[in-house]
């Protein structure tokens, strides 16, 4: 029970030092339950929206599934009518959608014609439309006004209606699919599914407007009172066609939910992976914190020691304490998590369209927080504690901290992990992984590269107690900007243009590899050790030499005095910063390979797409290339199909005026002739063809989604996977006989010699406002926003991240504070004898500049090694070239400097404000 | 040389104890073969120059580091014998501590620090002789104060308190008041020695102070790593004669 007693006191005694440590244990927890609770009830929400949508429906009738492609299905809307007509059925209630994409295709404009999106652009919330059988329920009620009927009637939802603005019977004109239109407006209505902008039509109208005349796409079923709702199902089954299907009303309601909990799994998945980088990140400073209050209890422990404590009880002692914090963190990250989930659903409902939503704690969560945050301050106080237990009773009486036991084990650990690490990152760069247990193969791979990066971090973190002290001393001497970028160049240099670059065999690739990795190490170990004798001859200059003899040389004493906490702390900073730096550099190494490997194959000099990257009626495209001007031009569309012998399967096809030459598409045509692709040849991709042992000429017996078959003749081979990137292309004649849709993706387009690329441009964009919202592009602008979509997700993941490196800023905040708290005495006596406030502010100032830098450059080295090793993982169909984000990672630098000093700012004053007293009167 | 402790039990002893720290040219012989024994129920000093290996002596014998060479005894138990958990329980049950300072833990009350060692081992405290002691220490009423709220001779008393607290066979205290004034030192060392007479406790303390070493029942006197003389009854004077002569 003492021990839980003393436990407590020094909870109490030392809050403030475990607030900070409390605050990452927050983070982590909070994240990782704030993931959890907001993706359930998410998951929950919708599942209420759908079963409250469903609750007047006892059954559905669908179109069956196709075994491949992505043709959208309908049934004839007779069925409906016949279906009505069984006794067991009450009603039946036909529906359409407008196409597979209902989004942004029927929108209201404003006084001014311009169209009126929920969030003022066609990024925010879709504008969504359906057809409505007039009847309310299943969450939605009639505000105002009649049913629509009739061609040119409209019913909207209330939010809408209030946005465009439009009230019950005014004039609205809207963006349809067919240009523009005019619909009077007969009706508001409430949702209670959400959805920021609904626009509805009467059931026929729809079929009209959405181009499904005499077709549904949907029947809902309810059942006649006295008949039950098996029976009314096995009396539609039995009406059925062969094509089509009848599903229960639980059937409908988890068909519907499937969609939405995929999204949101993978949105739960992507905050996990978010959690699970800030909670490494607070293992560091974790550690670090019990690492550093252990120094400062030594006396105490080996009293303790001395008197009668076992190692066990002093050991204990560290880890209940741990619990403790872990226990408390994971209380608040619990609520903290809550909070988070709130704010994100405000954030949601603020965008917009976003149903209320309930709050779900589910048990797991529950458990998942506390075993996260108990288990994350256990694991990294066993160490410490571990360490705390072998304490010499003698230290009570000597002031002695030797552990360079602790510190050589640490090294040789640290290179075994570090070993380890590469060559498991290397079996996965390599693919070199076998089935384990229930583990398939790609799992294994995963973990490989996983574990291998961590377990490569690790060592590198656990090794850095070897150059943490050093370089920090190094960095206050300056010069070692210059040190680290003469060894990161001569690093990076073997890394970039290495020999073995193009080696083939994926086991040379690793070890010419592994080979750099080593060279790149040696050089920057080479490049630091050169500088350093250099400087050890020299004057000391540079960050702490400037900073004021007294206070720069203390500081970098400081630094350089406990290189396992300046390692540790670092190390929690350089979690971060490679991750940003990997992210990074992969990021514009993936923007240059996306836009670089189109430069070639792309010939047309006008793009036009639908801005929700849905397809479009091809009319479109038929009315551009009749515009003057205009030279030729093509739709790209792609679809899937069923190849007909040998382990062919099912593959993706791309279809395009194949006749129009390579002056749209080049796909580097390396066998046969392109021209021999219309009508009935298939242009296959080189690698394809190799694994499927095609010749050309070879009959190909080909398989279309409705169940078409035809032989083709394998035309010609290509070789530029980047602009078409399915194994077949057709042309797109031959894709218009086989498929039923007749809808483009895609236009391609070149302008005729001589002709004015703006006045044909405003003439194409005159056709495109007419049939929608539309982007066009000249292929500069095209191949830019390519690389604008890598950006924005570049973004996003740094966005995240920044929350990650937001933890690890906390944890130098915590080990300032901590060195400072630990030199108590100290800073008395430094101000007992003549030192000032500023000098002493300075001083803890110049320390924390210097942690910070050491983390980044080490997260800087290290981002761009992983960096290398994914974009040699990842085939070169996605990324091909690894390219360096220079003033990215200059930025990250001076950021890192600044977050040292802007870290500093409390520690300093605490500093600043020790008494000479306290020099003399601090008995611990 | 009166032998003073053949009549008794001997509490603590040691045997041809050496101590060597470090290795090659760097090695200091702490102690060199010294055989002392520590009688039960007497108050004992060790003294001699700084540097002589009296807290090597006292923390070799206590438990607290282990001899490079011979054997320490607590009671008849050798120690090298022992594993660091038997060792630490002997600590625990058989002696007690008194440093010359951070003897508390902060965090603690009086009365919980005196307890402590007791604490630790999971006992209760016998509740009588708890009282005597705290009544010996005249701080019954600032019991529940924390170390930081008394005063350095007050903080030294509780250490006493607590040392005998638990009823070790033997009580060890490096220069216990080695950081008081002259008049706090006595109350503690009169504190000391009535432990001795009333309770018949068992003390060994090391101390570079002739009058402090006139509290005990004997003096051992060492330098350079060895016993190089020994007083029985000592008085202020004599003491201060056998040093000054010891120095020359
Ligand atoms: N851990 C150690 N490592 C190396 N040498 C040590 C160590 N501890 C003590 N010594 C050396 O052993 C010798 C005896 O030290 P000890 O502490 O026993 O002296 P002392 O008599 O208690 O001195 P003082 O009166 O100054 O406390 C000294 O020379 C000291 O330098
Ligand atoms: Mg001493």
């Amino acid at each position: 029970m003492i021990i839980f007693k003393l436990v407590w006191r020094r909870i109490r005694a030392s809050l403030g030092s475990l607030l900070l440590t409390l605050i990452a244990i927050v983070a982590g927890v909070g994240f990782v339950s704030g993931s959890f609770i907001l993706s359930d009830s998410l998951a929950a929400t919708f599942n209420s929206i759908f079963e409250d949508a469903a609750s007047t429906v006892d059954g559905q009738v669908q179109p069956k599934e196709a075994e491949f492609g992505f043709e959208p299905r309908t049934i004839p809307d007779t069925l409906a009518t016949e279906l009505q007509e069984l006794p067991e059925v009450r009603k039946a209630t036909p529906q359409v959608v407008y196409s597979n994409d209902s989004v942004n295709n029927f929108i209201a404009t404003d006084t001014d014609g311009q169209e009126v999106y929920p969030q003022g652009s066609e990024q925010g919330p879709p504008v969504l439309t359906a057809s409505w059988d007039g009847e309310e329920g299943g969450g939605l009620l009639i505000a105002d006004g009649v049913v629509p009927n009739g061609i040119d009637e409209v019913a909207l939802n209330q939010g809408y209606a209030d946005l465009i603005p439009a009230a019950v019977g005014d004039e609205i004109e809207f963006v349809t699919p067919d240009g523009r239109k005019t619909f009077t407006v007969t009706a508001t209505v409430e949702l209670t599914t959400g959805g920021a902008a609904f626009v509805l039509f009467d059931f026929e109208s729809a079929q009209t407007l959405y181009g499904k005349e005499g077709l549904v796409d949907t029947v809902s079923l309810s059942t006649e009172p006295g008949t039950t709702v098996e029976e009314m199902l096995a009396a539609v089954e039995a009406a059925l066609p062969e094509d089509a299907e009848v599903i229960d009303q639980a059937d409908v309601v988890a068909e519907n939910v499937a969609d939405f909990n995929q999204v949101i799994g993978i949105i739960r998945n992507v905050l996990l992976g978010f959690a699970g980088v800030a909670l490494f990140v607070s293992l560091f400073i974790i550690y670090n914190t019990f690492a550093v209050l252990i120094t400062q209890r030594m006396r105490q422990i080996g009293m303790l020691r001395a008197i009668g404590a076992t190692r066990a009880q002093i050991r204990n002692s560290i880890v209940i304490e741990a619990f403790a914090v872990g226990l408390i963190g994971s209380i608040i990250g619990l609520a903290a998590g809550f909070l988070f989930a709130l704010l994100i659903k405000a954030g949601f409902q603020a965008a917009g369209g976003f149903p209320e939503t309930k709050n779900v704690l589910l048990p797991r969560t529950i458990i998942a927080a506390f075993s996260v945050g108990i288990l994350a301050a256990v694991l990294s106080s066993l160490l410490p504690a571990v360490l705390a237990g072998r304490v010499s009773p003698i230290a009570a009486m000597r002031n002695e901290r030797s552990q360079e036991g602790v510190f050589s084990s640490r090294v040789v650990a640290g290179a075994i992990v570090l070993v380890l690490g590469m060559v498991l990152l290397g079996l996965g760069l390599a693919g070199q992984s076998t089935a384990i247990g229930s583990l398939g193969e790609t799992t294994v791979l995963l973990i490989e590269l996983g574990v291998g990066a961590i377990a490569i971090f690790l060592g590198v973190a656990m090794l850095s107690i070897i150059f943490a002290g050093p370089l920090a001393d190094l960095l206050g001497k300056g010069g070692f900007l210059g040190a680290t970028m003469l060894g990161l160049g001569v690093g990076l240099l073997l890394l970039i243009f290495g020999i073995g670059d193009g080696v083939p065999d994926s086991v040379l690739r690793f070890i010419s590899f592994a080979f750099k990795v080593i060279f790149a190490a040696l050089g920057i170990i080479l490049g630091t050790s050169i500088i350093v004798s250099v400087l050890r001859g020299g004057k000391a200059t540079g960050i702490g030499g400037s900073a004021g003899a007294l206070e720069g040389h203390l500081a970098r004493r400081n630094a350089s005095r406990s290189p396992q906490r300046t390692s540790a702390t670092a190390m929690a900073l350089t979690i971060g910063i490679t991750l940003v730096t990997t992210v990074g550099i992969i990021g514009q190494s993936l923007k240059e390979s996306v836009s670089g490997a189109l430069e070639r194959g792309v010939q047309a000099d006008l793009f036009i797409y639908d801005n929700s990257f849905g397809s479009f009626e091809s009319a479109v495209t038929t009315a551009i290339e009749e515009v003057d001007g205009i030279e030729q031009a093509t739709g790209i569309r792609q679809n899937e199909v069923k190849i007909g012998t040998g382990d062919g399967g099912v593959v993706g096809v791309t279809a395009y005026d194949t006749t129009s030459g390579t002056d749209l598409i080049d796909p580097a045509v390396d066998q046969g002739q392109l021209g021999d692709v219309a009508p009935n040849g298939l242009l296959v991709s080189a690698e394809y063809a190799d694994e499927q042992g095609y010749e050309i000429g070879d009959v190909v017996p080909v398989e279309f989604p409705n169940g078409n078959s035809q032989d083709f003749t394998v035309a010609a081979t290509f070789t530029d996977t980047a602009i078409i990137d399915s194994q077949l292309a057709i042309d797109i004649t031959t894709y218009d006989d086989n498929f039923s849709d007749d809808k483009d993706l895609f236009v391609a387009a070149s302008l005729a010699e001589g002709s004015d690329e703006d006045r044909v441009r405003s003439d194409v964009e005159a056709i495109t406002d007419e049939a929608g919202t539309f982007t066009v592009q000249n292929t500069g602008e095209y191949l830019d926003s390519l690389s604008g979509q890598v950006d924005g997700l570049t973004s996003l993941i740094n966005y995240m991240l920044g929350f990650a490196l937001f933890v690890a800023f906390i944890g130098v905040v915590n080990t300032i504070v901590l060195s400072v708290v630990e030199r108590t005495r100290e800073i008395g006596l430094l101000r007992a004898v003549g030192g000032t406030r500023r000098q002493i502010r300075s001083m803890v100032r110049w320390e924390s500049v210097m942690v910070c830098l050491l983390g980044a450059l080490v997260g800087v080295g290290l981002g761009v090694l992983f960096a290398q090793a994914t974009v040699a993982a990842i085939p070169d169909s996605f990324i091909d070239r690894l390219s360096l984000p220079w003033e990215t990672l200059v930025f990250t630098l001076l950021i890192a400097s600044l977050a040292g000093m802007v870290a500093a700012v409390i520690p300093a004053f605490m500093a600043s404000r020790r008494s000479p007293l306290e020099a003399i009167s601090s008995a611990e | 040389m009166e032998d003073v402790t053949s009549q008794r039990v001997a509490a603590a002893r040691a045997v041809g104890a050496q101590k060597v720290y470090g290795a090659g040219d760097t090695q200091v012989h702490a102690l060199r073969d010294v055989s002392v024994e520590f009688a039960e129920g007497q108050f004992s000093s060790i003294m001699g120059p700084s540097g002589s290996g009296k807290s090597t002596l006292m923390q070799c014998m206590a438990g607290l580091d282990r001899l490079s060479a011979g054997e320490a005894f607590v009671g008849e138990v050798p120690l090298s014998g022992l594993g660091d958990n038997a060792l630490t329980q002997l600590r625990r049950d058989k002696i007690g501590f008194i440093f010359q300072a951070f003897n508390l833990i902060p965090t603690l009350s009086a009365e919980e620090n005196i307890v402590l060692p007791m604490s630790l081992a999971g006992r209760k405290p016998d509740s009588d002789w708890l009282t005597e002691v705290i009544s010996a220490t005249g701080l019954g009423d600032r019991m529940g104060h924390r170390p930081g709220e008394l005063s350095g001779g007050q903080q030294q008393r509780v250490a006493v308190a607590r040392a005998l607290a638990s009823r070790p066979d033997i009580i060890f205290g490096d220069e216990p008041t080695g950081n008081l004034d002259s008049k706090t030192g006595s109350e503690i060392l009169e504190f000391m020695r009535k432990a001795v007479d009333q309770l018949g406790q068992t003390i060994v303390m090391v101390t570079h102070d002739p009058i402090s070493a006139s509290y005990s029942d004997r003096v051992l006197f060492l330098a350079d790593g060895s016993i190089v003389d020994e007083m029985a009854d000592p008085t202020t004077d004599a003491v201060f004669d056998t040093i000054r002569s010891l120095g020359d």
